[in-house]
């Protein structure tokens, strides 16, 4: 975009200086310290971090809407068209909430009231900041349900947010924060929540308005993906303060601070490496033929349809597929942790069909999983050694050498072995997921499901976890079968990819024929859809950034 | 960062709304008096001045005094000593009904929970026995029997017993959708060895909480029921039978009744804020978000 | 909708069951003999087994029950063993005053509860709702009796703005019943008014804490427009599952409410039937209030059906 040309004539909406946040109770923990940028008229400016960035608290400290018992400003100021909003009025302020600044959230699930149609909810912002009558209000949503490119918008503005899918909903959010043409739109991690598709419609559609509308963005992210495809200018932002800042093209291209190189070096490459040799030609897992039908409410509902795969010794099968398509119905039927419907399933040569009570507990040994969220995955109560060797005792194994063997396996996920005395809790998100996949190897499993093991994840933990999983196949052998949504994250750790759809698998084949040459055109969405497309060159200059430590 | 929410969520409990957590003076107020209470109840012929029993014709309606800390009642009894034995019924009859609606409670919920073909049957038995006010059941159970501690405690303990058995599955069966009782299963756990490693551990902090205010429940109907003069014989002395014996000298001497009411009010607000206290401290989703 | 309606009609019907089933075994197993009990100390064995075969109980149990259930059914509750007089007409005799008695506190209740509980969430951590917290533990705390008590001394035999005892109806006149009706239904009410604020301010701070609150800020709302347009509806459900499940609380304050006031109601008739040990009507008494319970529950199940669009449209 030519974001110079447009910003040398525009006006700056929103001009934040020197913002500083802390804790309200006890010791004043600083969130946030001397954050300043400017957004102009028109522009997108994006806010990217990780966790405990400070990104979002910003944008809620714009809105006024810090939580005042938690956390409460302490220094700069926020100027919205040369009005400090620091400085405002609660009713000041709430005249310019939707007027003049509006905001979009991540949970288009959670962000609608359930009792309320959705039409309902874009009049109240017209009853409230306008004077109009009952008839011109109704117009008015009509208009900007059909302005975000809601099928039937008469219709739409009678219906409840749980009759309207997430994309619909984030539509509807993104029609009652622009309904009074705002100048400024703040969109905190809107599209996070979404399907790859589904984002990238949304983001074009955040697009078209703001270009429509000359509305200001600040749009706040995790995914320098979506950075690279929607912003002028950007903020990176880490611990609170802002660590580089400017035009998304110097940023991107020539990033100047080591913490910027190591968040684009941690994003997976779409182009996956060369293919490994198969080394073994023993198969690890082999389904065919497998069904399983769910019965919510009575009707059957046919959530994985004849799907079959063979996935070899030391080799690693990604299942990949947008919500709903029967990827984590596959892995909890491998499991056993549902029962199939139908179909075969044969594990380091043993068919496990009719097995007995006790015959497929003893099965479950060969077969380990690593599960999406490692704070739920981990007993709470638990120590991290009883947590570890949980498996080895229930199968007989001596306490004293299990231990040992613990010790050594947090060793080999990087973690040290004092860690057996802790609790969860005491342990960051990336280090739990590291744990969880140790205890998965204390019964030297054949094989290895992780379902979305690193989607909870920071990018730069998650690069790390990746090669972890990469690092434990090459020494171990064990065979991995990894279920992404993540088609980044397939391209760098997997040696074949199912590509699931509905339910039903649409592709198959090497990772590098799928992701180069994809033969189904639901793969090619899906890759089209992937943001970010262009970011590959940069990410893989800055690869050995990776393993900064904090 | 994304999950702030506001305003703060808060735990529900009264303790850590005050600001202030394990030790704060109310808790620790609390137990004091629950402290003092039971010694009354176990040291009660050190402490009571006269018997508790003893009528006195000539020394009737005595108002406060040395000899009568507290007066005595319409038999010429001491209220002092009397309110002091009355800590004994109460405290018994508290601590048998918690009891009673753990062993009985506990494992009823658990093959609830764990046996799901038995569990519509036994959720319908436990919805039939919360249908009928407990007080009513108390009441109908003593009519047939001779009232004695015993009897009103089986009494009292009965309609409690839902309420547990309730608790105890709804954990269960929230606790067996985590997914590290699904990881258990995968790592070749029986189901025996899965409910003592993850799932009954999951159930001790809402079962302590809930027993305790099983404990406050029972001790009011135990005194409701005497002071309807339907609970343990009014020989006994108990906070109830006290007030009972107050009602129709009321007009002419209220302390009769405010004394034990008093008392009787004391011990219910304690265990009911060291319920408060253990909430805050052990429910686990306080602890999450205090994480 | 019908559909759920319909569902839950028909789960309600095995309760009604265990109900009756548990009236009955209540009578019929407790240790001690009915018959014997009637009969009195010094009655002969021929006077007892006289009673026996009068009240059926020579029958084996599961043709009592049988017998028992159908007339219940065809609303034949049986006689009062003491005063002789058709349960049913009993009963009736007894319902105004305590259901004007519960209505009335249940309008306390309401009209204090719900916005004392709002309150407080609204303004969470603060000193008010540290009070509101103090009061409800301490409302809680304290048995209905005391509090009967407490405002008689206070408010009747002192200050004498209310009548201490007696019952009258609405149809008296207002002023006569408000004088005589008003201090038994805030005696009644306080417990009530305790756990409802209480759940009611637990309830909102869980809603405030949603994602679409901060929506309806972000919308420029006001507070009012929040607290009562957006976060009460959605916290409503909890508030009214209390209020149904304490309904049985209610029936206990009844009991004593009308024992300490001295009003002719249901709950005097219980502890009537007791002192007496009048077997049927103690039986009625049970199966009827368990059949209120289970009815209230169902209606507000279907009440919350009806407002909640996700189960209105499945």
């Amino acid at each position: 975009m030519s974001a110079d040309i447009v910003s040398a004539a525009a006006s700056t909406v929103l001009s934040v200086r020197d913002l500083s946040v802390t804790t309200a109770s006890g010791a004043a923990v600083p969130i946030l310290q001397g954050v300043s940028f400017d957004i102009r008229a028109g522009q997108t400016l994006c806010i990217v971090g990780e966790s405990g960035s400070g990104k979002s608290v910003t944008s809620l400290a714009t809105m006024g809407l810090l939580p005042k018992a938690e956390l409460s400003v302490t220094g700069g100021a926020i100027f919205l068209d040369d009005e400090n909003v620091l400085d405002a009025s609660p009713a000041r302020l709430r005249r310019l909430r939707a007027s003049r600044m509006s905001m979009i959230f991540q949970e288009p699930m959670t962000a609608l009231n359930p009792l309320m149609t959705v039409g309902r909810q874009v009049e109240e912002v017209l009853c409230y900041h306008t004077d109009l009558q009952a008839g011109e209000r109704r117009a008015r949503v009509i208009a900007a349900l059909s302005e975000v490119h809601l099928p039937n918008p008469e219709d739409m503005a009678l219906r409840y947010p749980h009759q309207l899918s997430g994309g619909q909903r984030q539509r509807v959010m993104i029609a009652m924060a622009l309904a009074l043409n705002p100048r400024l739109l703040i969109a905190d991690e809107p599209t996070t929540a979404l399907d790859v598709s589904t984002q990238r419609q949304i983001l074009s559609l955040i697009k078209e308005l703001q270009r429509k509308h000359e509305t200001a963005v600040l749009f706040i992210t995790h995914d320098m993906g979506v950075v690279t495809d929607i912003a002028d200018n950007v903020v990176v932002m880490r611990k609170g303060r802002v660590v580089e800042h400017g035009p998304v093209a110097n940023v991107i291209q020539a990033p100047t601070e080591r913490y910027t190189r190591k968040l684009l070096g941690s994003i997976p490459s779409l182009v996956p490496p060369m293919p490994r040799e198969i080394v073994s030609e023993r198969l690890a897992l082999e389904v065919a033929g497998l069904e399983k039908t769910f019965f919510p409410g009575g009707n059957p509902v046919r959530a994985v349809q004849d799907v079959s795969f063979k996935l070899g010794t030391g080799r690693i099968l990604g299942i990949v597929g947008e919500s709903g398509s029967g990827k984590s119905t596959v892995a909890r039927c491998v499991m056993l942790l549902e029962r199939p419907t139908a179909g075969s399933l044969v594990v380091a040569g043993s068919d496990v069909a009719g097995l007995s009570r006790e015959a497929l507990r003893m099965h479950r040994r060969r077969i380990q999983m690593v599960f999406q969220d490692p704070n739920r995955s981990l007993n709470p109560r638990r120590k991290i050694a009883q947590t570890m060797i949980e498996g080895p005792l229930n199968y007989g194994a001596p306490k004293a050498e299990s231990l040992r063997k613990a010790a050594e396996l947090l060793e080999l996920v990087g973690l040290p072995a004092e860690a057996l005395s802790r609790y969860p809790h005491q342990f960051s998100g990336g280090q739990r997921q590291r744990i969880a996949i140790a205890r998965a190897l204390m019964l030297d499993p054949e094989v290895i499901v992780a379902d979305e093991a690193v989607s909870a994840l920071d990018v730069s933990v998650q690069a790390q976890v990746i090669r972890l999983l990469k690092d434990i196949r090459e020494r171990l052998g064990v065979a991995l079968l990894f279920i992404t949504h993540d088609l980044r994250v397939a391209a760098q750790i997997c040696d074949d990819i199912i590509v699931m759809q509905r339910g039903v698998v649409v592709e198959s084949n090497t990772c590098r024929a799928v992701l180069t040459q994809p033969a189904h055109t639901y793969t090619r969405d899906l890759i089209e859809a992937a943001p970010g497309r262009d970011l590959d060159q940069v990410s893989r200059r800055w690869e050995s950034y990776v393993h900064d430590i904090d | 960062m994304a999950d702030l929410s506001f305003p703060p969520k808060r735990p529900s409990g009264f303790m850590s709304s005050l600001g202030l957590h394990r030790f704060h003076w109310l808790t620790l107020a609390a137990c004091a008096t629950m402290l003092i209470i039971v010694l009354m109840a176990l040291a009660a012929p050190l402490i009571a001045p006269h018997s508790p029993i003893l009528m006195n014709p000539g020394q009737r309606l005595q108002p406060m005094s040395a000899e009568h800390l507290l007066g005595t009642d319409a038999l010429g009894r001491d209220l002092f000593s009397r309110i002091v034995y009355g800590a004994r019924v109460s405290l018994m009859v508290g601590a048998g009904a918690a009891l009673g609606a753990l062993i009985f409670g506990l494992p009823i919920g658990l093959i609830s929970g764990y046996f799901r073909m038995l569990d519509p049957f036994i959720m319908r038995v436990m919805d039939g026995m919360m249908a009928i006010p407990g007080i009513l059941f108390a009441v109908a159970l003593i009519a047939l029997v001779e009232p004695s501690v015993p009897t009103v405690i089986i009494a009292i303990t009965i309609p409690e017993i839902p309420l547990v058995v309730r608790l105890v599955r709804a954990r269960l069966l929230s606790a067996r959708e985590e997914p590290f009782v699904e990881a258990a299963v995968t790592m070749g756990g029986t189901p025996f060895s899965i409910l003592v490693r993850h799932l009954l551990p999951a159930t001790v902090a809402p079962l302590t909480i809930q027993l305790t205010y099983v404990f406050a429940a029972a001790i009011l109907i135990e005194s409701a029921l005497s002071f309807l003069g339907i609970g343990i014989g009014a020989e006994t002395p108990t906070w109830g039978n006290i007030m009972a014996s107050g009602r129709l000298y009321f007009a002419i001497n209220p302390w009769m009744i405010l004394w034990p009411a008093l008392v009787l009010t004391l011990c219910l607000l304690s265990i009911n804020i060291i319920g408060d206290a253990l909430r805050d401290l052990l429910d686990p989703q306080h602890k999450k978000r205090g994480a | 909708m019908y559909g759920f309606i319909f569902r839950r009609l028909l789960s309600a019907l095995p309760v009604v069951f265990i109900i009756a089933v548990i009236a009955f075994l209540l009578v019929h197993l407790a240790p001690g003999d009915p018959a014997v009990a009637i009969a009195g100390d010094g009655a002969s064995d021929d006077q007892i087994a006289a009673i026996r075969r009068s009240l059926g109980l020579d029958q084996p149990l599961p043709v009592q029950f049988v017998t028992w259930l159908t007339s219940l059914v065809q609303g034949d509750f049986g006689t009062s063993m003491i005063s002789r007089i058709p349960v049913s007409q009993l009963i009736l005799q007894r319902t105004e005053p305590t259901v004007v008695l519960a209505l009335y506190a249940m309008t306390i209740t309401l009209l204090v509860a719900v916005p004392v509980g709002v309150l407080a969430a609204w303004k969470s951590g603060e000193w008010v709702d540290r009070l509101v917290l103090a009061m409800s533990v301490i409302g809680f705390s304290m048995p209905v009796f005391v509090i009967g008590y407490l405002l008689i001394g206070a408010f009747g035999t002192n200050l004498r703005w209310f009548a201490v005892q007696g019952y009258k109806s609405p149809g008296d006149g207002l002023i006569p019943f408000l004088y005589t009706m008003t201090l038994p239904a805030i005696t009644l009410s306080t417990t009530y008014i305790a756990l409802i604020a209480r759940m009611t301010r637990a309830s909102m701070i869980e809603i405030l804490g949603e994602d679409f609150i901060r929506t309806a800020r972000a919308k420029g709302l006001q507070e009012r427009q929040v607290l009562f347009g957006h976060a009460l509806r959605n916290a409503a459900v909890p508030i009214i599952t209390v209020i149904g499940s304490g309904f049985a609380m209610m029936i206990s304050g009844v009991v004593i409410t009308e024992s300490v006031f001295n009003i002719p109601g249901i709950g005097r008739l219980v502890v009537d039937a007791v002192l007496g040990r009048d077997y049927p009507l103690i039986q009625a008494l049970i199966v009827l209030t368990g059949v209120l319970y289970v009815a209230i529950n169902l209606l507000i199940d279907i009440a919350y059906a009806i407002t909640d669009p996700r189960i209105r449209y499945s």
